[in-house]
């Protein structure tokens, strides 16, 4: 006698996927089939994310002494202090012209370099690499720094907060041909002529206007890291303009909701076989 | 020429993209500009400013060294990063710098990974580092000891000395690393590879 | 007794020849980071060689011991532009005639010469060394060089 789901019956017979269970004093059968195998889902225990980022972007720069201030706060909490400079450059081929612009920024980091936080002018960035330890750690030490940055920076509103998780999924490479429709849920609808291509790219942007967000998805196949692998990448970038908070506490509550939908993007763009692989 | 047509999520028509291999960018996208920045979108396009001192050179070599890890951290078992880690630091205290020295080149020590990813996954070796900065990888059972120095280009330079009563049998050679292990078949590799 | 300075002159089959092994050249447990030997790669040429495999002619300073490592050991840091050592690095010691019979099995016909270098008048060279032979740099660093002494163990002024 076996529970079946819908009460104790007896077991005459199991078969593929399925069993035949008989009432007790009746003459009828029931044949139940097994529930399939439930995909893991998040949080995964080795989660794709090659690197989680946060950016914060001001209207105004930070007053110099303001900012040097801060970076002075910030110094204990990390292991080195580097400084770097962002180079844009304006090329005019026609005109043969070229102007660049350096920014100075500086960069602190752990010592195995995962954490990190880059402060420009105006504006600050908070990079996580692999192995990502989980949103609450990640969060625990913007929220961190963040509060130090509204104290000392003296600073109001953003212009612009971005979240970014850039996530790579490896593959085994078994087979001559690995099919990342397997993996991925939004494809390139190709020709049934083209059997299959040695690359391939996309990107689109998306608005969520209820949110007040925006989204931009990319996708590639990328140069594997680990052998007898293929690799593609699954970048979402999740951007707010509008309406941003200045206190800390609406700040972090905002970060969730990107997090959310960030979240809901990247489980509607992969596909279950995906998921077996974050979760060996 | 070629080109590549992408359906819309929403299947509302075919939208057909011009993509040249030697394209400036000006006409149509390529695979490698998929992933440049747009406005509002997050960018990564910082530049270090790289002194000339020696702990700059030092710092920065370690720290490609480390983030370059984080790419295949979530394949490999955390005390191990530390481990490497740890003996990366080590081998680049500034007290102990010899004139001339470099640091380790990121080639070598990608190359070390990745072995370590797949045929050495269950060992522990110790790390040392030429002159030059080629990272070596040392195995010792015993008395018997692999030493295999890791260079560029997916080569790598092994020597294995066992002692076999009074003698020291030795031998060396250069192969690819996928192919070490073939190498090392006939001098029972696994006292030193599979030690976990 | 110290041997008579003579320049540019071979180096006797009985004598001792000392290499400066750094931390990163030497085999370190990986987890504790305590000493167990030398690497191979010690023996490979560096910038700092000086046309062949530069090292400390022991007996120039006196008879084989600590304290004429330690006189040896001195000269060699002086004469370094940058006039130290890390207190981690060794120091190997070999015989000179087991050097001469390593390089012979291996093929290579090398001199082992006198060749004062500055103020480092007790600097020998192997000449006509290559370090394109692992195998050979091997018998060095296991054999041939079996003798390590830690600098901190030296007395050094």
């Amino acid at each position: 006698m076996e529970d079946c789901g819908y009460g104790i019956f007896q077991l005459l017979r199991v078969g593929r996927g399925c069993r035949l269970f008989a009432k007790p004093d009746s003459w009828s059968v029931m044949l139940v089939t097994d529930s399939p195998r439930q995909a893991p889902r998040p949080p995964y225990s080795l989660p794709p994310i090659i690197e989680a980022v946060i950016q914060i972007v001001y209207p105004d720069k930070f007053a110099a002494s303001r900012a040097d201030a801060f970076r002075s706060k910030l110094s204990p909490l990390y292991d080195s202090k580097t400084d770097l400079k962002q180079v844009t450059a304006h090329i005019e081929p026609e005109r043969r012209k070229a102007e660049f612009q350096d920014v100075p920024q500086t960069r602190f980091a752990s010592n195995d370099q995962t954490d990190a936080i880059v402060v420009s002018p105006d504006g600050l960035l908070w990079t996580r690499l692999a192995p990502y330890p989980g949103w609450d750690v990640f969060a625990e030490r913007v929220a961190r720094d963040l509060k130090l940055a509204i104290k000392h920076l003296s600073i109001g509103k953003p212009s612009r907060i971005g979240m970014r998780f850039i996530n790579r999924i490896d593959v085994p490479a078994t087979g001559d041909v690995v099919r990342y429709e397997d993996y991925l849920a939004i494809n390139i609808d190709l020709p049934p002529q083209i059997s299959s291509v040695d690359n391939y790219g996309w990107r689109f942007e998306c608005p969520f206007p209820t949110l007040g967000l925006r989204a931009v998805l990319q996708s590639a196949v990328v140069e594997p890291e680990v052998p007898s692998h293929l690799s593609f990448l699954l970048d979402i970038d999740v951007i707010a303009m509008n309406e941003l908070p200045a206190d800390l506490d609406s700040m972090l509550s905002h970060l969730e909701k990107m997090r959310t939908l960030k979240n809901e993007l990247f489980e509607l763009s992969i596909r279950d076989k995906a998921r077996e692989q974050f979760s060996r | 020429m070629s080109y590549v047509t992408i359906s819309p999520a929403y299947g509302r028509g075919k939208t057909r993209l011009l993509v040249r291999p030697s394209s400036g960018g000006q006409f149509g996208l390529r695979v490698e500009d998929i992933f440049k920045p747009t406005d509002g979108a997050l960018s990564d396009d910082r530049e270090q400013v790289t002194g000339n001192t020696l702990a700059e050179s030092i710092f920065e070599s370690l720290a490609n060294a480390k983030i370059w890890t984080s790419k295949v951290a979530m394949h490999m078992d955390m005390a191990n990063r530390d481990r490497f880690f740890r003996q990366l630091d080590r081998l680049h205290d500034a007290e102990e710098w010899m004139e001339g020295d470099q640091p380790v080149q990121l080639e070598t020590y990608k190359n070390f990974i990745r072995f370590m990813l797949s045929d050495g996954r269950d060992s522990k070796p110790s790390l040392a580092l030429s002159a030059d900065g080629v990272l070596t990888a040392i195995w010792v059972a015993g008395t018997d000891r692999l030493t295999v120095e890791f260079q560029r280009h997916n080569r790598v330079s092994w020597v294995v000395s066992n002692t076999i009563g009074p003698n020291v049998e030795r031998a060396a050679g250069i192969t690819s690393t996928d192919r070490l292990l073939t190498n090392l078949a006939p001098y029972e590799p696994r006292k030193w590879l599979a030690t976990k | 007794m110290a041997r008579d300075k003579v320049r540019i002159s071979p180096i006797p089959d009985c004598d001792h020849l000392m290499r400066l092994v750094p931390h990163k050249q030497q085999i370190r447990d990986p987890d504790t980071d305590v000493f167990i030997g030398i690497v191979n790669t010690a023996f490979s040429l560096r910038t700092s060689d000086k046309g062949g495999l530069s090292t400390q002619w022991v007996e120039y300073f006196g008879e084989k011991s600590l304290p004429t490592y330690s006189s040896a050991a001195e000269r060699y840091r002086d004469n370094l532009p940058s006039k130290r050592i890390g207190s981690l690095a060794y120091f190997a010691i070999g015989n000179v005639g087991m050097v001469k019979l390593a390089a012979s099995e291996a093929k290579k016909r090398i001199r082992v010469v006198h060749e004062p270098d500055g103020t480092n008048e007790g600097h020998a060279v192997i000449r006509r060394f290559t370090d394109d032979d692992r195998a050979l740099l091997d018998v060095l660093a296991i054999e041939v060089f079996a003798e390590h002494v830690w600098v901190g163990d030296l007395d050094l002024n």
